[in-house]
C-alpha cells in the first residue's frame, strides 16, 4: 500500500507492505539511521519517535498505523528550535557515552518538555523509563533535560 | 519480523466484515502482538487487522448509568482522563504503572483485555469495577461479564470473528485501590497486583470486591475475603485478618518474576495497605 | 591553559545527539548479503545430520556454509585455540554455531537459519561446575574439566587461623550478568578483488578480530583490514566476541565475494554470547580482637562454559583481587576456571574481580561485627597504603589513595558508624582495589601504539590501536595530544580505530586505554614536538629551553608568535610533523604456583557507601543514595571520569539487586530478554554523588591511571552490608531479591 504521512515536517508517500514495522520503514526505505534498534520488541526504547508528538516505540508500530499521521524522527530534531535546545544540553551535561540510546532518549525528553516544560526530577525519570541507557548510570541526563528545560524557559522569557 | 499484509478499515463495520475471514489477527496498539510476531518463524502469516482508524472504538462516552470505554482507548489515554479519575481511579492507577510511556501512549485497554495475561493491569480494576464487555462480529453482538471472559492463561471466550467494542462499568462513585509489585520500578510486568473497590455504608462496608492479579492462571476474585470484610467496620484487626484470608485465595506460581510463597504472602501485603490507605483517606 | 584536567565537551557528542549514522547497522553497501547463524538446540551432542535443502529452498537464500567451507583453521583463536568457528562433529552448549545462512534480507536469513534441520544425537551435559570439577567419567576440557588453577599461598593460614580472636566463615555464589549493551553485536565484511577483506563493525578489539579472520581465512595480516564503527556499549562483551561474528560475515562474504551484514537479535545476542562468570565462593576469614586480619583462606570457583575463551585471565585478575585491598600475611586461595555445556563466559567490567569482591567486603563487616568493631574502623587498620605489601608480595611503591576515598566518603555523606537511624534505613561501606592494565597475566600484549601526523594548517589527526566504546577515550587522548603539541583542542581529531593504521597495540579492555594510548601518543608528540621547538627557536632567536607552547600561542625570547606559523614555516622548510609512538608497560612477574610475583604495575582505589531503606514486609530494597571515591590518579577529563562513576554504579546497583540470569534444565539461558532480564531504568536510579580522588601515578599521561571498570566492583558488597546494618539479613547469594530479604526476615 501507499504510506501517506508527515514526516519531519514534510509530507511523505512511500510504497511499502502495510505490516512493515515503522523502523524498517524509516531506517530501511528512507535511510533515516538515526533511528535505533536495540531489542525488537519495545523493552529499550532506542528505536523511540513521536507519533502526533507522543514518544513511541517503532519498533511496535506498522506502516499502516501511521498512514495520516504526523512522525518526527531524530533527524527532524534539528528544524525544531526548541528541541535543538535538547540536544544542545545533551551535548553539555555530558550525557552521551555511547550514544546509541541517546537519540530515542532526546526524543523521549523533548516530548516531556513539550508537555511539562518544568518538570521535576522524578517527572523526568518517570517519562524517561522507557529508554535503557547502560553506559550513563542516568545522572547526566536527567542534568541535560533540566538543563534544556530551563534554556527552554529562559527563552521563552526573553521574547 | 517479516512484513505482512494489512487489512485497514476505517470503520466499525468493515472491521468486523474483515475479522470475518480466518487467519485474520486483530492489532490495536500492537504492543503484544508486535512482540509475538517478532519472535514467530512459522508460516502462514496471518493477515493483520488494523484498528487505528477504526473511530467508533477509540472513545469514551458517559451516560448516568454507564461509563463505556473504547477498546482502542490507550493507557496514556485512560491515564489522563479526567472522568476515570474520578470514577476509576483503580483503572487509572493501573494504566499509568503499566510499562513505560512509549507503551502506554500505543497500548489499548481492548488488547490488554484480550491478550488474557493473568498480569495484565487493568484487568483486575475491570473485574472490582464490574465491567461487561461488549463482543461484536459480523452476525451481532453479546455482551460477556469481564469475570466470564477468561479461561486461562492467554485463553479467552472471544472468537475469532469477534471483536471486543466496548467496555462499559457503572457510572458511580467508587472507592478502592490498584497497588501492584514489580521486579523493578518501571518498565515492569507485575509479580501480583490487588484492586479493591469498596463501598461504604457510613462506617461500615457494605460492600467490598477484590481482585488479584498475577497469582493464578488468570486474574481472580478474593470471595472469601470480600465475604469477610461485608457489615464489618474497618479496624487495623479487621484489615490483618482480610490480610490473612486473603493470602489463601491465591494460587500462585513459581515463575522467572517471582516465587509462589513470596506472591501470596504479598497478596496480604498490599490488601493491608490499601485497606490501610483507604481509612485513613477516608 | 592546559585542556588537561577540565571538563571539555565529549568529541562524539554532537554527531550522536544527531543520531549521525555511523553504528554497523546504519552502513549499507552495493549486494550486500545478510547472515543468520545456525546453532545447537542442545547443551551437549554428536552431530548426526545436516539438512538443508528445505531452507535452501526459500527465495532469497543465497546460500549456507558449514565448517566444511572453511578455507584457514576452523578456530576463534582466543587464549587457547579450543573453540570452534563452526561445530564440526559435537556440540557444547546450547546456541553453538553450527552454519551460516546468507540470504538477501535480514528477515529471510534469520527465517532460514531457524528452521534449518539438524540431528544430533544427545549427550548428557555437564550444566553446574561444581560437579563438572574433576567429574570422573565427562571430560569437556583436559581430564579434570580445569581451564586454570591459580594457587595464592603466603605465610602459615592454619597456625594464623589459631591465633585468631574471630573467624567468619560462609559460602557465597553470584550470577551470571549480562552486559546489555544497548547496540547489540553488529559486523560487516567487505571483500575486495585484490584478495584482501575488511571488517567494520561494533568492537572493542580490532587486532583481536584481525587474528581471527587471518585464521579462518588463512590469510595473511596485511590482506585483513579491521576498521571500528561507532560501538554501542561493550563492558567487555565486545571483547572476544566480535571475532566470533567477524568469522560469521567474512566466510560467506569470501565466498560469495559479495558484503555480508549480521546483526544479532537481542534474545540471540543473550542467549549466545558472553556474560560474566556465575562464581561459588567459600571463604574463611579470621581477625584478632584489636581489628587485625590475620588469615583468609578461600576457594573460589568460576563457571566458564563451552570453551575456555577468557577464562584463565578473568581467573587471574579475580584471583590477585581475591583478599581485597588489605595487608595480610596468612593466605590460601584456591581458584579454577571449570568446563560446562553452556555459553562461554569472558569478560565484563571488572573481570573476574566483582565476584570475590561480594564476599571479601561482606567478609569484613562480618568481622568487623563480631570484633565489636565498626567496619571503617577495622577496613583502616587492614588497608594498604604506600610502603605497603600487597597479597602477591608486591611492595606498593606510589599512588595508593584508598584511605583518602574512604575518607571522602565518610565526610561527604555525614554518616557516623553505629549511629542510631531511621527504622529499615542502613549503611554499608566497600573498600576495592583494581590492578590497572593487563598486569601480568596479560603481559605479551601490554604494548600499544600510535600514529600523530600534524596537517599543514594546523590540524592535527592521530591513530591509536585502542577503541572508543563509550567510555570517553577519543575525547581523552585529544586532550592529552592537545597539551603535549600546546595546540587548541579543536584542531584535534581521532581516526576510527583501524588495524592499518598502527601496529597491534593489543585490546581495549583492563582500564588501560588512558594510561597506554595516553602513553604512546605522548611519545608521537615528543618527537614532533622537538622538532617543531627547534623551528621556533630559529624564528623566535632563542634556545628552545626558554619556549613555551601553550593552546596555539608560542613564546620565548620576549616574543610571542603563532603555533600555525611554525607549523607552516616547518613545511615550507620539508620538516616532518609526524610521528609513531609505541609505548611498552613496565616489567611485571607472576609466578602460577606461588601467587607471587608484581601483577599490575598501578592500582586503582575506591570506597563505596550505600544508604538503603528496605520495607521490612515485602523485603524490597529501596536503595537511597551512594557515594563512589575513587582514586584515578589524575583525572583527565573529570566530568568523563563522573560519567564512569555514574555509569558503573549503576551497573553495579543493577548486579547487587536485580540482574538475575539463570539457565534452565536444559542448560539454556532462561531469560534472554529485556523484559526477564531486569536492568535499571531511570526510575530504579539512587542519587550517585561521584568523587574523585587523585593520587597521581607517576607512569601515566600526566599522572592518571585507568579505572573505568572499578566503579562497579564494588556496589553489589556495600548495599549487602547495608541491607544487614537496615534489618540484620545477611544476602550471600545475589541479586538481592525482595524474595531473598522477605526470606531473610522470616527466618529471623
Amino acid at each position: 500500500m501507499i504510506i501517506k504521512f508527515k514526516l519531519n515536517g514534510k509530507n511523505v508517500a512511500i510504497e511499502a507492505p502495510g505490516g512493515e514495522r515503522l523502523i524498517d520503514l524509516l531506517r530501511e526505505r528512507l535511510n533515516l539511521v538515526g533511528t535505533k534498534e536495540g531489542c525488537g520488541k519495545g523493552e529499550c526504547g532506542a528505536c523511540t519517535v513521536l507519533l502526533d508528538n507522543k514518544p513511541v516505540c517503532s519498533c511496535l508500530i506498522l506502516a499502516a498505523q501511521v498512514n495520516g499521521r504526523n512522525v518526527m524522527t531524530i533527524e527532524g530534531v534539528e528544524s525544531d528550535a526548541r528541541l535543538r535546545a535538547v540536544q544542545e544540553a545533551f551535548v553539555e551535561a555530558g550525557s552521551v557515552q555511547c550514544g546509541f540510546c541517546t537519540p530515542g532518549m532526546i526524543l523521549s525528553a523533548a516530548a516531556l518538555l513539550r508537555a511539562n516544560p518544568k518538570p521535576s526530577r522524578d517527572e523526568i525519570k518517570r517519562a524517561l523509563s522507557g529508554n535503557l541507557c547502560r553506559c550513563t548510570g542516568y545522572e547526566k541526563i536527567f542534568d541535560a533535560v533540566e538543563l534544556a528545560s530551563h534554556k527552554i524557559m529562559k527563552k521563552a522569557a526573553s521574547k | 519480523m517479516n512484513a505482512v499484509e494489512t487489512l485497514n478499515p476505517t470503520n466499525l463495520a468493515q472491521a468486523l466484515k474483515a475479522k470475518a475471514n480466518k487467519n485474520v489477527v486483530a492489532v490495536a496498539g500492537g504492543t503484544d502482538l508486535l512482540v509475538r510476531l517478532h519472535d514467530r518463524i512459522t508460516q502462514p502469516w496471518p493477515k493483520l487487522l488494523i484498528l487505528e482508524n477504526v473511530k467508533e472504538l477509540h472513545k469514551i462516552t458517559v451516560t448516568k448509568t454507564a461509563i463505556t470505554i473504547g477498546p482502542s482507548m490507550t493507557f496514556s489515554e485512560i491515564e489522563n482522563s479526567a472522568i476515570l479519575r474520578k470514577k476509576a481511579l483503580q483503572l487509572v492507577t493501573a494504566a499509568a504503572s503499566a510499562g513505560s510511556v512509549q507503551i502506554r501512549n500505543r497500548a489499548t485497554i481492548g488488547g490488554n483485555i484480550a491478550n488474557g495475561s493473568p498480569a495484565g493491569d487493568t484487568i483486575p480494576p475491570l473485574y472490582v469495577l464490574e465491567a461487561i464487555l461488549e463482543l461484536s462480529s459480523a452476525k451481532g453482538k453479546r455482551t460477556v461479564p469481564i469475570e466470564k471472559f477468561f479461561t486461562g492463561p492467554g485463553k479467552t471466550v472471544l472468537k475469532p470473528t469477534e471483536l471486543i467494542t466496548a467496555i462499559k462499568i457503572p457510572n458511580r462513585s467508587n472507592h478502592g485501590f490498584f497497588m501492584r509489585l514489580a521486579t523493578r520500578k518501571a518498565l515492569a510486568i507485575s509479580k501480583v497486583s490487588v484492586a479493591v473497590n469498596i463501598i461504604m455504608n457510613k462506617s461500615k462496608v457494605e460492600s467490598a470486591k477484590i481482585a488479584l492479579g498475577a497469582v493464578a492462571p488468570t486474574v481472580i476474585r478474593a470471595t472469601l475475603t470480600e465475604e469477610y470484610l461485608r457489615g464489618k467496620e474497618i479496624n487495623q484487626a479487621i484489615i490483618d485478618e482480610a490480610a490473612r484470608i486473603v493470602q489463601d485465595e491465591a494460587r500462585p506460581i513459581d515463575d522467572i518474576r517471582s516465587l509462589a510463597i513470596y506472591r501470596k504472602e504479598m497478596v496480604g501485603v498490599l490488601l493491608k495497605r490499601g485497606l490501610e490507605s483507604v481509612t485513613t483517606n477516608g | 591553559m592546559s585542556v588537561v584536567g577540565k571538563r571539555v565537551a565529549r568529541a562524539e557528542g554532537s554527531e550522536r545527539v544527531k543520531g549521525a549514522g555511523l553504528f554497523a547497522d546504519d552502513y549499507k553497501y552495493f549486494g550486500m548479503l545478510h547472515a543468520a547463524v545456525v546453532r545447537s538446540p542442545l547443551a551437549r551432542g554428536e552431530i548426526r545430520k545436516i539438512d538443508f535443502k528445505t531452507i535452501a529452498k526459500i527465495p532469497g537464500v543465497a546460500g549456507i556454509l558449514t565448517y566444511k567451507d572453511i578455507p584457514g583453521r576452523n578456530c576463534v583463536p582466543i587464549v587457547i585455540d579450543d573453540q570452534s568457528f563452526l561445530a564440526e562433529r559435537y556440540v557444547n552448549y546450547i546456541g553453538e554455531p553450527i552454519a551460516i545462512v546468507v540470504a538477501e534480507n535480514r528477515q529471510t536469513a534469520r527465517l532460514a537459519a531457524a528452521q534449518a534441520k539438524i540431528s544430533i544425537e544427545e549427550l548428557p551435559p555437564l550444566l553446574n561446575p561444581l560437579e563438572a570439577l574433576n567429574h570422573p567419567k565427562i571430560h569437556l576440557f583436559g581430564n579434570d574439566n580445569i581451564y586454570k588453577h591459580i594457587h595464592i599461598h603466603r605465610g602459615d593460614v592454619k597456625k594464623a587461623f589459631a591465633d585468631c580472636d574471630v573467624i567468619i566463615e560462609n559460602e557465597y555464589h553470584t550470577p551470571y550478568q549480562e552486559h546489555a549493551y544497548i547496540e547489540p553485536q553488529s559486523m560487516i565484511a567487505i571483500p575486495f578483488p585484490d584478495g584482501s577483506i575488511e571488517i567494520r563493525g561494533s568492537m572493542q578489539c580490532p587486532f583481536y578480530v584481525r587474528k581471527a579472520i587471518t585464521t579462518i581465512l588463512g590469510l595473511p595480516e596485511n590482506k585483513v583490514r579491521v576498521i571500528q564503527c561507532a560501538t554501542g556499549g561493550g563492558f567487555g562483551g565486545k571483547e572476544d566476541v566480535p571475532s566470533l561474528l567477524a568469522c560469521q560475515v567474512a566466510l560467506p562474504a569470501w565466498i560469495f565475494k559479495r558484503p555480508v551484514k549480521l546483526i544479532y537479535d537481542r534474545t540471540e545476542d543473550m542467549m549466545v554470547t558472553s556474560k560474566r562468570h556465575p562464581a561459588y565462593i567459600k571463604y574463611k576469614s579470621g581477625a584478632t580482637k584489636d581489628g587485625i586480619l590475620r588469615a583468609v583462606e578461600a576457594e573460589y570457583i568460576i563457571d566458564g562454559g563451552a570453551y575456555s575463551t577468557l577464562s584463565a585471565v578473568v581467573l587471574f585478575r579475580g584471583s590477585v583481587h581475591a583478599i581485597g585491598p588489605y595487608k595480610c600475611e596468612n593466605v590460601d586461595v584456591h581458584s579454577y576456571a571449570v568446563a560446562t555445556n553452556k555459553v562461554p563466559t569472558g569478560a565484563f567490567r571488572g573481570f573476574g574481580s566483582p565476584q570475590i569482591l561480594f564476599a571479601v567486603e561482606s567478609q569484613m563487616d562480618q568481622l568487623a561485627e563480631k570484633i565489636g568493631m565498626d567496619p571503617v574502623m577495622f577496613r583502616k587498620k587492614n588497608i594498604l597504603r604506600v610502603g605497603d605489601t600487597t597479597v602477591t608480595g608486591q611492595k606498593l611503591e606510589y599512588s595508593v589513595g584508598l584511605e583518602e576515598t574512604l575518607d571522602k566518603v565518610i565526610e561527604k555523606s555525614g554518616w557516623t558508624p553505629g549511629k542510631s537511624k531511621e527504622d529499615g534505613v542502613g549503611y554499608g561501606i566497600s573498600t576495592i582495589y583494581y590492578g590497572v592494565g593487563l598486569g601480568a597475566g596479560g603481559k605479551s600484549m601490554a604494548r600499544t601504539g600510535a600514529r600523530v601526523l600534524v596537517h599543514a594548517d594546523g590540524s592535527v589527526l592521530f591513530s591509536v590501536g585502542t577503541t572508543e566504546i563509550g567510555q570517553g577515550m577519543t575525547t581523552v587522548l585529544s586532550q592529552i595530544v592537545a597539551d603535549e603539541l600546546g595546540a587548541p583542542l579543536d584542531w584535534i581529531s581521532m581516526m576510527p580505530t583501524d588495524t592499518s593504521r598502527v601496529p597491534d597495540s593489543g585490546p581495549t579492555v583492563a582500564s588501560r586505554s588512558t594510561t597506554m594510548s595516553g602513553n604512546a601518543l605522548k611519545d608521537a608528540c615528543i618527537k614532533i614536538k622537538s622538532v617543531l621547538l627547534e623551528e621556533a627557536a630559529s624564528m623566535l632567536d632563542c634556545s628552545t629551553g626558554d619556549i613555551i607552547f601553550d593552546e596555539g600561542i608560542v613564546t620565548g625570547g620576549g616574543k610571542t608568535i603563532k603555533l600555525l606559523d611554525v607549523i607552516k614555516s616547518c613545511f615550507a622548510k620539508r620538516l616532518p610533523l609526524s610521528a609513531e609512538g609505541w609505548y611498552i608497560t613496565p616489567s611485571t612477574s607472576w609466578d602460577d604456583n606461588t601467587g607471587q610475583g608484581d601483577a599490575y604495575v598501578v592500582y586503582a582505589w575506591a570506597s563505596n557507601l550505600a544508604k538503603v531503606k528496605v520495607d521490612k514486609e515485602t523485603g524490597e530494597v529501596n536503595l537511597l543514595k551512594i557515594w563512589a571515591a575513587h582514586d584515578v590518579g589524575k583525572a583527565i577529563n573529570p566530568a568523563l571520569a563522573e560519567g564512569q562513576i555514574e555509569g558503573g554504579t549503576l551497573q553495579g546497583v543493577g548486579y547487587a539487586l536485580m540482574e538475575d540470569m539463570t539457565t534452565n534444565a536444559d542448560g539454556a539461558i532462561r531469560n534472554p530478554e529485556f523484559s526477564t532480564y531486569i536492568i535499571p531504568t531511570a526510575s530504579d536510579q539512587p542519587e550517585i554523588v561521584p568523587i574523585i580522588v587523585e593520587h597521581p601515578f607517576p607512569g601515566g599521561p600526566f599522572g592518571a591511571k585507568g579505572f573505568g571498570e572499578q566503579p562497579l566492583m564494588g556496589v553489589a558488597p556495600a548495599i549487602a552490608n547495608a541491607v544487614y546494618d537496615a534489618v540484620k539479613v545477611r544476602i550471600k547469594d545475589l541479586p538481592i531479591t525482595p524474595e531473598k530479604v522477605w526470606q531473610g526476615l522470616k527466618n529471623k
